[in-house]
């Protein structure tokens, strides 16, 4: 058996947005992987032949018959469809009879596996100290030492039976099972759902039991499915080097006798190549089970970022195409010639989808807003409201079900949303660069900060214009950070300092805008306040754009010239800093602002507003504020509300504020 | 520092614990077989001399664990340890492993013929399953949901799951007439050069170097396909390609080193299955190495020379745990601290 | 400094209700984690290393009393409330509920249990808190079944029904057989606290309950406290790093700096005239939603120093804007400056 993980592998939960669709259901989910049907399949008719042997054979392989000459390694014939063995037997009957020895050994083996293993691992990890460390080290030595060397000797010593050779498989494997449960149950355990549960009174057996064993037990079921291939070829490698039950048919005993009887020299193929056949079906059958399995329990093996990027803008040449066979009425009020000089971004409409197995989903429509030279603006929202996926999608970095089906983003002159791959990469961090979310691991582990420094102004040519070296250390103390750090690791940095350095390798190519995605989420609010008045520094000294994307008001208070309200994926207000703070139209835009916490007037009453932010399965009709709204009225439940200007710079979404009304 | 120093320290520790099991268990497993235990090691083949010698080589007549008897008659310390396990350790550090049943001469001159050949087989196997491994698991995880990934996928999830022992025989089939259909060497040549023996062995162990490759190249795709597309769905890969790197930049700075760090550590852990692998494939391929040894020794009940076998194999693996876990630490910056 | 005529309403009442027996009483609570020193740091006889998480704190809440614990991360503040449980256990110190010694109650099992009754915990994140695949009815009546308190099954849907309406949750029934994945978060974190509810507890330890929803749904939840607390008298135990929504909640604010209490006094004070350089400068910094109002920023340099590190004398001196010299000498202990309004600082308040 070959291990394939260094390091166990951990079930992990499907993330969800604020609210989600039931997850399909398990079997449901199983049914679409190809693979693992087939691999049932392929199961169930080696459990039928083996539950109808009597049946199924023609003949019986145990009884003892005469032979003649003749007989002996014939070839198939009609009386014996798969020819005769080096005893004069019918193959058919034998192969037949195998299947049940061999599902016997493998599901016995994989029961003693399961249980021994399962309850060891769990034990382990839940209790830790002393019992860990024994079952482990234990564990760690079976492992070590190599499996079918030690199996091979044991039963020569031992003895040849179909009891001991199922002892033995099942007692040296189950420290792999151990060992992944184990793995499962200690991250299972720092969940805070166990906490709380610890913290009722819950007892020990019951906590396991109730709470941790159906987190784990897909995870054992995976592994279990791929312990019954592992057994029978465990099973069949010791019968093929003769140690294996001489009383019963087993495929690997038919392989051991056509091997000695020199079957391959004379090339009786039917001897040969059904039982392998037999053994494959099985071991694949199951393999491909598991890997199903396994698939569904891990689920982050789904799709990865280097996927081909041409899929995002896809719908865009396609809805130009369209376009370009008729003409289209605009959907927003708001002008699109008008592009005033200074104007460094230009959205226009950029819509955003995600379009995934569980359906499509609206994440962003018609966003539209201008950034000038040298001013921030804020991109402010609750959950869902579609902000992340916005500036995602203004550089191209959607995951791979992310969609811009509608839009235009011009930097500059250039519509960069429709320009080539090839294009983009240029303008990415040259131009444009940006600071995720909850990036503690963004930055690669396993190399220097100031390497990663150097890549971003290597891919970009920087290299023949300035000593990289040197920029990197500039770089590095203008955020705050001594040089000499550069050639440390991520992990040797502090949160806050992972945040500078990220910020330091984010104006390394001297973009022009920079967009900050939550840059100070997680972080003390002392190490938010420096990060801050870094950004505000970097602003002024380098006349840099700073595009902040949060839901954190008073940071946007402190350092945007301009906010963007969005809320369910529209764009609901957007007006300048002062305005919008002090003289805010849109609904939605007051209430947040009264929820929001003011330290300077700690008796104001802090509101809330009912209900919860949208998911994007379930978008109300009409307006999409106006199940919470405090001013909604009939016709905001059928009226879809478009973006207007209520003054110069002040862009709204509301019906009644368009009509005058509130 | 201390950190690495005292992993080191705690793996080296466990390495001798895990030797030390081992041995015990080699010693113990020979002698717990219903029947005289003289009888394991002293076939009655052998002439009288040599039963005598053996006896005495060994200690046979004396207690198996702790000599107490003795001890407490002579009141000397070292009296104590005067068994068959202490003759047994001693033995072992002279590399004195016993004689064969069969063939009469020492074990450790037996052994030291075959372990040449399985050292060819296993470095050969070992090599082209890496770099297949490596390549074919960094394209299909970069590639998923195409093609080029299912049937990788496909090919290597099939050659992991199938027992080697049937590889090797679908692989003399299919090459029945074009290669050796065994041996280390064709039987009664005289070689003109060195070149041209070195040739012969060649064409002899390709067959069986690529069927242990093919075992390993199963496991070795699935495990760099699995850590690829952990790494290529981390954080610091978006990262990555938001600084304007392409794929291919990307794969070769960011994911290529540590898509294979775990590579090293599966190696070393899957090292016990490659033995296993190459005790069938040599022993279908007739191929006169180690694992064939083994084979052979089972058939004939030769106990000395399958005890044998079964130590260097665990000592050969623990071993290579052990330099797994010391480069590691060296690779893998993670750990300095 | 203006109120809202709640809180006017609030502060009137809590002086009515707050009796004069402390429902929670800490003294000198000493929480250190030791360091393993590994097999090398052993022979070299190198010194044992400790996390000094909690190192010396002393506090009372009275009943009906909603304490807010305020720190940054390393102040030792969720260590604390863990420690008030009674499931992490102690270096050295006195906890007492009701002036019984919470870990001599541990040892007992029907104290132990009377324990877990009286104290409840309701964590950060709604999203790890309660189990995946529970419904909300058996998440709710998992107490009552692991205390016994409940007979038959009308009792135990009628007190699962009470906690769900308690929390918020209306129409309760619809709520029974609901997963947490069909929940939002603040409807989720409404459920924990139903769990919690369903017991009758004395004390909450509500540990950062807001942090992780949305803003416009937080005040929902820190309302749900306080009507719990006029309700029921519960008292509540509140941890932040969060001083702004501090105001809206606390009748005292306790604020913690690497283990150890540095301010400790009425929310209103201390969130007006903080004394402690720390808690000024923390003041300071939090984000206003205002743009026209410039403030000095009093923006400290570096970061919260490692818990195994403590500095010398004040555990605040290497930051501290205003430090002299004798503060890396003398450890302070509380002062009183005004009723009720204590600072750990040797320097006069300015």
């Amino acid at each position: 058996m070959a291990i394939i993980h260094k390091d166990p592998p951990l079930q992990r939960d499907e993330p969800d947005e604020a609210t989600g669709p039931r997850k399909l259901g398990f079997v449901r989910t199983f049914s679409k992987n190809r693979m693992g049907v087939v691999g049932l399949v392929m199961l169930l008719v080696i459990i039928f032949v083996a539950i109808f042997t009597k049946q199924i054979s023609p003949y019986d392989p145990y009884e003892i018959i005469d032979v003649t000459r003749d007989d002996v390694l014939a070839p198939p014939s009609p009386e014996h469809l798969l020819g005769q063995d080096g005893a004069g037997k019918d193959v058919l009957s034998s192969v037949i009879h195998g299947a049940r020895i061999s599902l016997t050994v493998g599901i016995c083996a994989a029961l003693i596996i399961v249980i021994v293993g399962g309850v060891l691992g769990m034990l382990a990890g839940y209790f830790g100290g002393p019992v860990d460390t024994i079952i482990m080290r234990v564990v760690d030595v079976i492992l070590v030492i190599p499996q079918l060397p030690l199996m091979l000797v044991i039963i020569a010593v031992a003895g040849r039976g179909i009891v001991n050779i199922i002892l033995v498989i099942g007692l040296l494997s189950w420290s792999y099972m151990a060992r992944i449960v184990r793995a499962q149950v200690l991250t299972i355990k720092e969940r805070t759902f166990i906490l709380r549960v610890r913290s009722l009174g819950v007892g020990h057996l019951k906590i396991m039991v109730k709470h941790i064993l159906p987190q784990v037990a897909p995870m054992i079921f995976a592994e279990a499915t791929l312990d019954i291939s592992f057994a029978i070829i465990s099973e069949s490698t010791l019968s093929f080097l003769g140690l294996g039950d001489p009383t019963l048919i087993s495929w690997g005993m038919m392989l051991n006798q056509a091997f000695l009887r020199g079957a391959i020299t004379l090339g009786a193929w039917w001897y040969l190549i059904p039982p392998g056949l037999a053994l494959a079906w099985v071991t694949l059958g199951s393999t491909f089970l598991a890997n199903a399995f396994q698939e569904i329990v891990n689920p982050r093996l789904k799709t990865h970022h280097l996927f081909d990027e041409r899929k995002i803008v896809r719908p865009l040449e396609l809805l130009d195409k369209r376009m370009s066979r008729m003409v289209q009425p605009s959907t927003t009020k708001v002008e699109q010639v008008d592009i005033p000089p200074k104007t460094l971004l230009c959205v226009r409409d950029l819509t955003v989808e995600y379009q995934t197995e569980a359906g499509n989903f609206r994440a962003v429509e018609n966003l539209t807003f201008n950034l000038e030279k040298g001013k921030s603006m804020g991109l402010v929202g609750e959950s869902g409201c579609g902000k992340t996926t916005a500036m995602l999608a203004v550089l191209r970095l959607l995951p791979e079900v992310g969609r811009i089906i509608d839009g235009s983003v011009r930097f500059r002159d250039t519509d960069i949303l429709r320009v080539s791959v090839g294009d983009i990469q240029n303008y990415r961090w040259n131009n444009m660069s940006m600071i995720f979310q909850g990036a503690m691991n963004a930055l690669n582990p396993t190399r220097t900060v100031g390497s990663q420094i150097k890549e971003a102004m290597q891919i970009h040519d920087w290299g023949s214009k300035l000593n990289i070296q040197e920029e990197v250390g500039r770089l590095l103390d203008l955020v705050g950070i001594s040089p000499d750090r550069a050639s440390q690791y991520p992990h040797e940095y502090s949160g806050g300092m992972r945040q500078r350095a990220m910020i330091a390798m984010a104006i390394a190519c001297r973009p022009d805008i920079v967009i900050a995605d939550e840059p100070t989420t997680a972080l003390d609010v002392m190490i938010q306040a420096q990060i801050l008045d870094l950004l505000q520094d970097l602003q002024r000294e380098l006349n840099l754009s700073i595009i902040m994307v949060t839901h954190d008001l008073g940071m946007v208070a402190e350092l945007c010239d301009d906010v963007v309200v969005m809320y369910g994926g529209w764009l609901v207000e957007h007006a300048s800093v002062d305005v919008i703070f002090n003289n805010p139209r849109h609904p939605y835009t007051q209430r947040l602002l009264g929820a929001f916490p003011d330290i300077e007037n700690p008796g104001d009453e802090l509101a809330s507003i009912p209900g919860a932010p949208p998911s994007l399965a379930n978008l109300p009709k009409g307006c999409r504020y106006h199940p919470r709204c405090h001013k909604a009225v009939d016709r905001c439940a059928i009226e879809t509300p478009n973006l207007y200007e209520i003054s110069p710079g002040h862009v709204l979404r509301c019906l009644r504020v368009e009509s005058d009304e509130i | 520092m201390h950190q690495r120093l005292d992993y080191l320290i705690r793996r080296l520790a466990f390495s001798v614990v895990t030797l030390v099991a081992v041995l015990t268990f080699n010693f113990f497993l020979f002698r717990i077989i219903p029947g005289d235990p003289v009888q394991m090691m002293v076939s009655p083949m052998m002439t009288k001399e040599t039963r005598d010698k053996i006896r005495q080589v060994y200690g046979l007549d004396k207690p198996l664990w702790l000599n107490v008897e003795e001890f407490q008659e002579d009141g000397e310390f070292e009296k104590l340890f005067d068994s068959q396990f202490a003759y047994y350790i001693r033995n072992l550090l002279k590399g004195e492993l016993g004689m064969s049943f069969r063939q009469r001469i020492p074990v450790s001159e037996i052994l030291s013929n075959r372990v040449g050949p399985s050292l060819l087989l296993i470095l050969s196997g070992e090599v082209l399953g890496i770099l297949f491994g490596t390549f074919l698991g960094l394209i299909a995880a970069w590639k998923k949901k195409s093609m080029i990934d299912a049937s990788t996928m496909f090919v290597s999830l099939t050659v992991w799951a199938l027992p080697p022992f049937w590889l090797g025989i679908i692989m003399l089939i299919l090459s029945r007439g074009h290669l050796p259909m065994g041996g280390l060497v064709t039987p009664g040549t005289i070689y003109a050069s060195n070149w041209e023996k070195i040739l012969d062995i060649g064409r002899h162990v390709i067959l069986p170097a690529t069927t242990l490759a093919l075992m390993l190249v199963g496991a070795y795709v699935l495990i760099v396909r699995n850590t690829t597309l952990e790494v290529l769905a981390e954080d610091y890969t978006l990262t990555a390609k938001a600084k304007g790197l392409t794929p291919l930049q990307v794969l070769r700075y960011h994911a290529l080193r540590n898509a294979s760090l775990p590579l090293v550590t599966i190696i070393a852990m899957d090292l016990g299955y490659a033995l296993g692998g190459s005790i069938q494939i040599e022993t279908i391929f007739s191929y006169p190495g180690l694992g064939r040894l083994m084979f052979e020794s089972i058939g004939q009940r030769d106990y000395p020379v399958l005890q044998a076998v079964f130590l260097i194999l665990a000592v050969v693996v623990i071993s290579a745990n052990f330099f797994a876990d010391l480069s590691y630490t060296i690779l893998d910056p993670r750990i300095k601290s | 400094m203006s109120f809202g005529a709640y809180e006017l309403s609030q502060m009137k009442s809590n002086t009515d209700r707050a009796s004069e027996h402390a429902l929670l009483e800490v003294k000198d609570l000493r929480k250190l984690f030791p360091i393993s020193r590994g097999i090398v740091g052993s022979l070299l006889r190198q010194p044992p290393r400790v996390v000094h998480a909690v190192d010396g704190i002393s506090f009372q809440i009275k009943k009906g009393e909603i304490l807010s614990m305020v720190g940054e991360s390393g102040s030792g503040k969720t260590t604390c409330a863990l420690c008030c449980t009674g499931l992490q256990p102690i270096s050295e110190g006195e906890i007492l509920l009701e002036g019984k010694n919470v870990f001599e109650m541990e040892e007992d099992r029907q104290q132990r249990r009377k324990l877990r009754q009286s104290v409840q915990m309701i964590f950060q994140d709604p999203y790890e808190s309660l189990n995946p695949r529970q419904t909300v009815f058996d998440t709710v009546a998992e107490p009552l079944e692991t205390h016994h308190l409940v007979s038959c099954k009308e009792e135990k849907i009628e007190r699962v029904l009470n906690a769900l309406e308690e929390a918020g949750l209306k129409p309760p029934q619809e709520f029974f057989d609901r997963l947490p994945q069909e929940l939002s978060g603040g409807q989720r974190q409404r459920v924990a606290i139903a769990s919690g509810l369903v017991l009758h507890p004395k004390l909450l330890i509500a540990d950062e309950p807001v942090s992780m929803l949305d803003v416009s749904i937080r005040a929902e939840i820190l309302n749900l406290l306080l009507r719990l607390r006029d309700e029921h008298d519960i008292t509540i135990l509140y941890i932040t790093h969060d001083l702004a929504t501090t105001a809206h909640i606390a009748d005292r604010v306790a604020v913690m700096y690497l283990g150890v209490i540095v301010e400790i006094g009425p929310a209103k004070t201390v969130i007006e005239t903080p004394f402690h350089p720390y808690t000024k400068a923390l003041m300071s910094v939090i984000p206003v939603p205002n743009p026209r109002r410039r403030r000095t920023r009093l923006v400290l340099e570096g970061e919260t120093p490692n818990p195994i590190n403590v500095p010398s004398g004040c555990r605040f001196h290497p930051r501290c804007p205003v430090a002299i010299d004798e503060c890396s000498r003398i450890v302070p202990a509380l002062e009183e400056v005004e009723p009720g309004h204590f600072k750990a600082c040797i320097l006069s308040s300015q």
